[in-house]
């Protein structure tokens, strides 16, 4: 049981990324978030020490619970990012 | 940094911002409009109306204005955020990639749209739960979420969002809704109106219950449970002051939970503006004052859209293309159609408005229904998401002598993280003042203060913009 791509007319060409070091494959024009998501991987950050982890909340930018590093550069919005061919994803900092 | 100066420029680029831009970009002016995402339209428009919705239609006249944008005198920054605003019209944005920018103008118009409200509950920061638009737009991307949802909150936007989830073949295990069925009966007048947006909703309810979803109302979101995501979701009745019928739980397997309680008008931008506010729970809280016009307080301002009230994407469409109006009368450049126009634009408003005023009637709940909602609430419960104060901690501020939302702000840090309070204020809002015994509105919004948005300075630093 998990999410699945809709039927759609028009996608993106395919791309490969990772997400914590294991290839995944999407389509251009979906965002960091929804590939994430077809993956089930719901956890994003961890606040700290003892703190259970967070997940997206409300997918249009406002606010912040979906910080991904990509490519390196900590904080940045799974939900405001489009995946882009080599992109690497890694998910659980602060 | 050298401003870069434009005769007008509109924050916002969903349905409001993209009418105001095209109105005056088509008449000559140059006008910059501003959106923080990567393509306009707000969540609305970013994606495929069904043909039949009775949103369709301004769904496409707001897609034509968005299309028409590149052919006038004006231009569009996507991906550019407003973090602060200056006196003499100096706008500061920031961007992700770019850096920094200064932007002068004559006129500003704020179009900055609304975001949805949420109220917490044991488990709400689980990874899994998510807030109703967020899976509409990921559905409009092309990506159902989950295959297996529950859908709670309050408002009339559940049924909406439950619809979606089904119409892509996901399933709905129940719908819970903390309001009456009552409350969703709309009154006559608007029935004549707005009868289309209504069987919209209509059709939408009866898939719903087709399909074997439950649809519960003064049915409240008890808890979520689950360890690296969510696993199953409590739901219990509620009474009409507000406490949980025992005996009435349900517990619902759920690979995602998604919740919507009404949406909050994004009136940050004004307010740093120095513009008037007034407030109005039927349109969606605290709100920017405008004239017929949408003119705001302050002269060469102008708000159009969710700030003005909270109503869709069809009054947003109306009013952005009035105050592009305002703004060409003003200048002496609107002919005798335009002015035709106009009027009958100010009249169409008002039955927009009057639908909005029903859309975000939420349960009126009594003043003891929302303290016992508040008062079952446990100290361990997650209240500011970013700065991780508990309501426990909140509580304690109040007994110590802290009487308002900004004296327990201050107290707890309670929205002073990384999202600047954007979800957590309203929450901290309703939990003192039902805690307190005040009436919705009591409390005047938070201040604002540069930046809006998070920036980091290591990246901006040096020559950005």
């Amino acid at each position: 049981m998990s999410g699945k791509r809709l039927p759609r007319p028009r996608r993106g060409r395919p791309v490969e990324i990772r997400v914590d070091g294991r290839k995944v494959s999407a389509f251009e024009g979906e965002t960091v978030f929804a590939v994430l998501c077809l993956e089930g991987v719901f956890a994003l950050r961890r606040p700290g020490e003892g703190h259970p982890p967070r997940g997206a909340l409300c997918g249009m930018g406002v606010c912040q619970e979906c910080r991904v590093t990509i490519d390196g550069i900590p904080d940045r919005r799974a939900c405001m990012t489009r995946v882009r061919e080599g992109m690497e994803i890694e998910t659980g900092g602060r | 940094m050298a401003a870069e100066r434009w005769e007008a420029a509109i924050l916002g680029g969903g349905p409001a911002g993209a009418a105001c831009a095209a109105t005056l970009s088509q008449a000559g002016i140059r006008a910059l409009l501003i959106d923080e995402h990567d393509r306009l339209g707000g969540p609305t428009l970013r994606g495929e109306a069904a043909a039949a919705s009775p949103f369709a239609r301004a769904s496409r006249e707001a897609k034509g204005a968005i299309r028409s944008l590149g052919g006038g005198a004006g231009a569009v920054l996507r991906r550019w955020a407003l973090i602060g605003l200056e006196p003499g019209f100096r706008l500061l944005a920031a961007s992700e990639e770019e850096g920094l920018r200064e932007i002068a103008c004559r006129r500003l118009v704020i179009a900055t749209g609304a975001r949805e409200r949420f109220f917490p509950f044991p488990g709400w920061t689980l990874p899994g739960v998510i807030s109703t638009g967020a899976v509409q737009l990921l559905i409009k991307q092309g990506v159902l979420p989950a295959a297996d949802f529950v859908v709670g909150g309050t408002g009339p936007f559940l049924v909406a969002a439950a619809g979606d989830i089904l119409r892509r073949g996901g399933r709905v295990r129940a719908l819970a809704d903390e309001a009456r069925l009552a409350d969703r009966l709309p009154p006559p007048g608007l029935l004549l109106t707005q009868g289309a947006k209504l069987i919209d909703g209509l059709v939408h309810s009866l898939r719903l219950l087709l399909s074997g979803s439950r649809i519960a109302h003064r049915t409240r979101l008890l808890e979520a449970r689950g360890g690296e995501r969510l696993r199953e979701v409590v739901t219990a009745r509620v009474d009409e002051n507000g406490r949980v019928l025992s005996g009435s739980e349900r517990t619902l397997p759920a690979e995602m939970l998604a919740i919507g309680f009404g949406f909050a008008a994004n009136i940050e931008p004004a307010q740093l503006a120095g513009c008037p506010l007034f407030f109005a729970e039927d349109l969606g809280g605290w709100l920017v004052q405008v004239d017929e016009s949408l003119r705001t307080g302050v002269a060469g301002i102008y708000a159009a859209g969710e700030v003005t009230g909270v109503g869709g994407a069809e009054k947003s469409f109306l009013e952005g293309r009035l105050a592009g109006l305002t703004i060409l009368e003003e200048m002496g450049r609107l002919d005798a159609a335009g002015r035709s126009e106009v009027s009958r634009l100010k009249r169409k408003r008002k039955a927009l408005l009057a639908f909005a005023r029903w859309f975000n009637r939420q349960a009126r709940f009594t003043p003891e229904y929302r303290a016992n909602r508040v008062g079952s609430l446990p100290d361990d419960l997650t209240i500011c998401r970013c700065e991780e104060v508990r309501l426990g901690d909140i509580r304690r501020a109040l007994a110590a002598g802290c009487r308002t939302p900004a004296g327990i702000k201050k107290a707890t840090r309670c929205g002073m993280g990384l999202c600047q309070g954007s979800t957590c204020k309203g929450i901290l809002e309703e939990v003192v003042s039902a805690l307190a015994g005040f009436p919705p509105g009591a409390f005047p919004p938070p201040s604002v203060r540069t930046p809006l948005r998070p920036v980091d300075l290591g990246r901006l630093g040096g020559d950005g913009g």
